[in-house]
């Protein structure tokens, strides 16, 4: 494997997860959907030729920006308002974020999963802002979490091989154990339940990229295995 | 090293499902999966009515027809006190277990994609403690021990109407029963 | 795929926003560290209800978060120092406090606006979330506008503590008032035994081991079993191990019935005081009755000992003979009444007047009854007839709840935490269960015999009881609050009382409770401690803050609302608390408290000596006091009053018993609704089993207290719904007769609304008796306009009889198949609002 081409796979990723935990973890601001409706912006989202799910939300995001005119303020009420209805309320919550909602038939809230989040994220330092008042394992947090993993694999990898693997497994295992289990699910509430094909767009488009990214990870771990292993470069 | 099982008084046991729930949340067990479970029985006639309750886990059979039948080894007999086990690691959610066990002890969870059954709290009784439906139980109608003991101290049967027959796996459960509870063969007013 | 390869063709831009503070996650200050999932801290839990028990319920907490439960370890169990185990509700905490469906924001109902909006959408609307400020701002401002348009009367505060307080520094609210679980004993025991008790008697009787000495135990309308969890029904298989024959009286062969009695007597609702005095009737004419006793020891008997000033003819012997009504109350004319068979009640009655010593001990059910007076009078002087009061084992009482098995006086218990009550300045106004939903509807009520008074009632606060689904009538209920201007509610979860409010405060549990507390109230042997388990959830508050939220914004003296610092006031109930001196002597203190434990605490105290150090009391959060049998602290009631009659005469009016009581008789009057003679005389009841026969609600109902639930808390929790599935009681030949089989769906229709469930078809009920699960949460089918949930409470009432108490087991309904679908409860979704 080609050292640059590994970097740059690094670097998307911390950016794809960058602007996961910014759609998923907050009310869009207006900075946001200032960028993300750039014309094109969206359309550089990796992998559309690897992944249909990929390909069909870009679609969809594309498609939504150019049906509505982003100058006036409308779009920005809509995709604000459009977040608020699915994730924090009024009404009933459509698709409640949290990871053991949608795992446990129990529906509780603050059990095993929540710790087990807490202890992968306690790992590297990190807390959720209203720790213990909230529950850890909220989308938006599971997905800073990969963005503060990846932003940490960019920065080690030259340097800090060790430390590179280490964070590179501890991200792997993290989308096996929790986000490819109930992403889906939530994804699934979320297109069906959403005004705006922004939203939907960013759920499919959200469940495409943690299959690709799990797959690279495999390649990526594969392949560091092999050099620690062989000493040599494969192709 | 001596059989270990339940001893189960029905006569006493009032039927308030405490050692169901006890045993669910120490197993963190979603709706559906119980792996003890209270049953009732009833019939007669009002204005003289029988009824009888049946707590039951897991028998740790003698014969356990779940470790004959479990192609992987998951199901497991213990040597040192006679409990059947189930390593989750090694289980493949087959399910010939559920099939196989007459008293439906393993129960089968769809999420997981495995099994999972009684062990008679190991962990607890480790730590020198009861397993959970034996100390939650609010009329002391369950014990865990020496079956043996158990069978010596209180006669009872395994062979209640609701119950199959226990020649065929042989469990290892002591019920002291309410006499609708005996099956036909042993009932003892149908002495001749 | 070599997907590492292929990211080489897309660049992408980045996204310049980032997380804002308090969203995402921060770094900490601490050492990255692994967090032990073995290990945790074992902590007392609150298990906080209303079910009788009140037992020991302890979690482990990892790092916050609850990972499973226990019960009692803190000892070795034993028959007579037994464990306090908890049952399934207990068990299931963890899934109460932590149900997603927990309320997590202040809320209001989208088609609210002041003066009610769309009033007709309470209970089907949609909700707002609000924050806090504003929540706060919209109770203050409704509570000012209905203030200076009606006045303070047109608030009505049914259930809780703190809104109370807000209110009666504000002018003052409309007070709900009505016995209900004790039914018609509270109003009838002083009267008859002079004996001023909480709730009539419950705390009389015999405490466990004195039961051990009883020939004759006579579990009438009780079922410890399922109503008393905890440790009666051990305790009273200890009685039957000592030799007591069981009989138990009750319409269902209940589990109570099954594994204690010795012989089940099935007799209908509203009728044991026919029963009763067809077993008088027998014991008398066969000469079987303690006429000694009844020499000695009361008044009212025959004419030759009635009380003073009472007309001679009134004496309740030449009652049951037919002297005067031509009616002798012999156990033929009690069998037409009540379906027992005469043969039967001939020898019940024998058995228990030569029984000696035998107890009778009674739930609250028989007399939870319309103008249901008549059945505690009774059933005392059953007692008194054949002489079985005063003597260790013996006796007649409603000692059941947290009492049953443990008569006598709390032999400790939590001192007082310092909190003074504020006295409402409109306490004389209050409306009774009976009245208060017509009342919002008429504009009317009784305040008294002959008062009929105007009431304008425009808000209601709802609180910690469950008001709207529990009290009778909750059909009308429901059109009372789609009439007033302003409901607010404040709970953990979205219950009936909360479903039909315009704003919703979301409270904490007792296991969010700062620096913890004691049990409202087990058995008199115990107290429980329990600790702060985890912090509040989401932006759940104490009830206590909302009250001082709002008293601010009211211009009120918030310290007045809530004077004491939790921790100061919990503070004070542990210096306070007291325990029984090993030989019954009196009380002494039972916590040590060193200068170490005060400045630990931050509170205000001094040291003092006690039985046991604070922090072990803590840490073990029980202390039960150490008994035997024989010790001096067993109970009987009335030793004294046999042992000397004279020397210790009793507070009634004739310094004896009663069972001619004129007193009683003007009591009852007084209250206006209905009259009671002042001898123990059968009266059918409203409702009841003669009502029911007259226009084809052929069904008499038994609203029974059910495992799911502490009457209305857990119905929520999925594990309870697994197993136990509200299912409707209906006799195996009654049902046959409608081709109802086991399962079938049926409809249940009262004379104020109906309902649909499940029909459990069984030989364990009389024919011509249902029964079902008190405390369902009211859930009305869009399509059908019925209740799908089986809330016993929307098929009657509400209907003032008596004292002022509710008969709940006063109900006549019709059964029919249903033709539509209902799933298992367990499969409905969550009440998942916010």
């Amino acid at each position: 494997m080609d050292h640059n081409d590994v970097l740059h796979f690094l670097r998307l990723r911390t950016f794809v997860y960058d602007l996961f935990r910014n759609t998923f973890g907050q009310e869009p601001s207006p900075s946001y959907v200032d960028t993300i409706s750039k014309e094109g912006f969206i359309l550089k989202f990796p992998f559309t030729d690897e992944s249909e799910l990929i390909q069909k939300g870009v679609k969809q995001i594309d498609d939504y920006f150019k049906q509505h005119d982003v100058t006036s303020g409308e779009v920005y009420d809509q995709l604000h308002w459009d977040y608020t209805r699915l994730f924090i309320g009024p009404y009933k919550l459509l698709a409640p974020p949290w990871e053991s909602l949608y795992l446990s038939e129990e529906r509780l809230l603050f059990q095993e999963s929540a710790l087990q989040v807490r202890s992968a994220y306690a790992k590297y330092g990190f807390r959720p802002s209203h720790y213990q008042r909230e529950p850890d394992d909220h989308l938006g947090l599971e997905l800073d979490f990969m963005y503060q993993l990846a932003h940490q694999d960019e920065e080690n990898f030259n340097d800090e091989k060790e430390q590179f693997i280490e964070v590179l497994l501890d991200s792997r295992s993290f989308l096996e154990t929790h986000l490819l289990n109930w992403v889906p699910l939530i994804a699934k509430d979320i297109v069906q339940h959403a005004h705006t094909d922004f939203y939907r767009g960013m759920a499919t488009i959200l469940t495409g990229y943690i299959k690709i990214d799990f797959d690279a990870l495999n390649e990526l771990v594969n392949t560091e295995e092999a050099i620690n292993n062989d000493g040599g470069e494969f192709p | 090293m001596p059989q270990l099982g339940f001893y189960y008084d029905m006569t006493v046991c009032s039927s308030c499902k405490t050692c169901q729930i006890a045993c669910k949340d120490k197993n963190n067990l979603d709706v559906g999966i119980n792996f003890r479970k209270v049953h009732y029985f009833e019939g007669g006639k009002f204005p003289n009515p029988w009824a009888y309750p049946i707590s039951m886990s897991c028998n740790h059979c003698a014969k356990p027809k779940c470790v004959e039948n479990c192609p992987t080894g998951a199901m497991v007999k213990r040597s040192e006190d006679g409990v059947v086990i189930h390593r989750k690691e090694r289980c493949i959610g087959c399910q010939m277990c559920v099939w196989s066990c007459p008293y439906g002890a393993p129960q089968y969870n769809k999420k997981a994609g495995k099994v999972g059954k009684c062990d008679s709290c190991v962990d607890l009784r480790a730590n020198g403690e009861q397993p959970a439906c034996v100390s939650s139980c609010l009329m002391r109608a369950l014990q865990f021990g020496d079956i043996e003991e158990f069978r010596q101290k209180y006669g009872g049967t395994v062979d209640i109407k609701g119950l199959p027959e226990s020649g065929i796996t042989s469990p290892n459960t002591v019920i002291t029963p309410n006499q609708y509870a005996l099956s036909v063969n042993r009932r003892l007013d149908n002495v001749d | 795929m070599n997907l590492i390869k292929k990211a080489k063709n897309y660049i992408m831009d980045r996204t310049p926003s980032s997380m804002l503070p308090g969203r995402g996650l921060s770094k900490t200050s601490t050492d990255s560290q692994e967090i032990d999932c073995q290990t945790g801290q074992w902590v007392t839990a609150a298990c906080w209800h209303n079910c009788g028990g009140r037992c020991l319920n302890k979690v482990l907490v990892v790092d916050g978060v609850v990972v499973r439960q226990k019960t009692d370890d803190t000892h070795v169990d034993s028959p007579d120092f037994p464990q306090q185990r908890g049952c399934p509700r207990g068990r299931s905490q963890r899934q109460q406090v932590f149900g997603v469906d927990r309320l997590k924001y202040p809320m209001k109902r989208k088609n609210w606006e002041p003066g009610g909006g769309n009033k007709e959408l309470r209970g089907k609307d949609q909700w707002v979330r609000i924050s806090w400020d504003e929540a706060l701002a919209i109770v203050a401002s409704e509570a000012k506008r209905i203030k200076e348009k009606y006045g303070n009367s047109a608030i009505f505060i049914p259930s809780g503590f703190e809104m109370q307080r807000v209110l009666s520094l504000y002018g003052g609210y409309a007070e709900r008032w009505g016995q209900v679980s004790w039914g018609a004993w509270p109003g009838v025991y002083p009267f008859i035994t002079g004996m001023k008790t909480p709730q009539g008697g419950d705390t009389e009787g015999n405490d466990r081991f004195r039961l051990r000495k009883s020939k004759l135990i006579i579990l009438w309308g009780a079922n410890p079993a399922v109503s008393s969890n905890g440790n009666p029904a051990y305790n009273y298989l200890q009685a039957k191990k000592a030799g007591a024959k069981f009989i138990v009286v009750d319409p269902l062969y209940t589990d109570s019935a099954r594994v204690l009695a010795d012989q089940w007597i099935p007799c209908r609702p509203c009728t044991d005081t026919a029963m009763i005095l067809g077993m008088i009737y027998h014991v008398v004419i066969n000469n079987l009755h303690d006429q000694l006793f009844l020499d000695t020891y009361c008044v009212g008997f025959d004419a030759g000992h009635m009380p003073a000033g009472a007309d001679p003819k009134e004496n309740f012997k030449d009652y049951i003979l037919g002297t005067y009504d031509g009616q002798p109350k012999h156990p033929e004319w009690a069998s037409e009444i009540c379906g027992v068979d005469p043969a039967v009640i001939r020898n019940f009655a024998e058995e228990y007047a030569s029984s000696k010593p035998a107890a009778i001990i009674t739930g609250g059910a028989p007399a939870r009854i319309n103008n249901g007076e008549h059945l505690p009078h009774a059933m005392l002087t059953l007692g008194f007839v054949t002489g079985n009061h005063g003597i260790p084992g013996s006796g007649v009482s409603p000692c059941m709840h947290n009492k049953a098995t443990y008569a006598g006086p709390d032999l400790v218990r939590p001192g007082f935490n310092g909190i003074e009550s504020i006295a409402n300045p409109l306490c004389h106004i209050k409306i009774n269960n009976g009245e208060m939903w017509d009342a919002v509807m008429t504009g009317q009520y009784i305040a008294g015999k002959g008062e009929i008074r105007d009431i304008n009632i425009q808000m209601i606060c709802h609180g910690s009881a469950s008001c709207l689904n529990q009290r009778s009538g909750t059909t009308r209920g429901i059109e009372a609050h789609r009439q007033v201007e302003f409901v607010v509610a404040q709970n953990y979860v979205l219950n009936t009382d909360a479903q039909y409010a315009d704003i919703v405060l979301p409270v904490v549990t007792q296991w969010e409770t700062e620096g913890g507390g004691f049990a409202p109230g087990s058995n008199t042997e115990i107290v429980i401690f329990y600790s702060k388990v985890i912090e509040p959830l989401y932006e759940a508050k104490p009830d206590i803050w909302i009250a001082r939220e709002i008293g601010k914004r009211l211009g009120l003296d918030s310290d007045k609302i809530d004077p004491i610092p939790p921790k100061q006031a919990v503070f004070n109930q542990i210096a306070g608390a007291q325990v029984i001196k090993p030989d019954g002597s009196g009380y002494e203190k039972l916590i040590t408290i060193t200068e170490e434990d005060l400045s630990g605490l931050g509170v205000q105290g001094t040291p003092q000596t006690g039985r046991i150090p604070y922090k072990e009391f803590v840490e073990k959060g029980i202390y039960q006091v150490p008994r035997s049998p024989g010790d001096n602290l067993e109970y009987t009631t009335f030793t004294a009053y046999i042992e000397d009659p004279e020397k210790n005469k009793l507070q009634t009016v004739s310094g004896k018993f009663q069972i001619h009581s004129q007193e009683l008789s003007n009591y009852i009057k007084a209250f206006g609704w209905t009259t009671k003679s002042p001898i123990p005389v059968y009266e059918p009841t409203r409702e009841g089993y003669e009502e029911g026969l007259k226009d084809g609600y052929t069904h008499q109902l038994v609203t029974i207290h059910y495992q799911r639930r502490s009457h209305s808390v857990f119905d929520n929790v999925p594990w309870l719904r697994e197993m136990f599935p509200q299912e409707f009681w209906i006799n195996a030949d009654d049902a046959g007769k409608q081709g109802i089989k086991n399962g079938d769906i049926v409809k249940i229709i009262g004379r104020k609304g109906a309902f649909f469930r499940p029909a459990y078809v069984t030989e364990r009920i009389m024919p011509g008796v249902v029964a079902v699960g008190e405390g369902a949460w009211v859930e009305i089918d869009e399509k059908s306009g019925l209740d799908k949930a089986g809330s016993a409470n929307i098929l009657y009432g509400p209907v003032a009889t008596g004292q002022g108490h509710t008969g709940y087991n006063s109900c006549n309904v019709k059964i029919e198949k249903y033709h539509g679908e209902l799933l298992p409860d367990v499969q409905w979704p969550l009440r998942i609002v916010l």
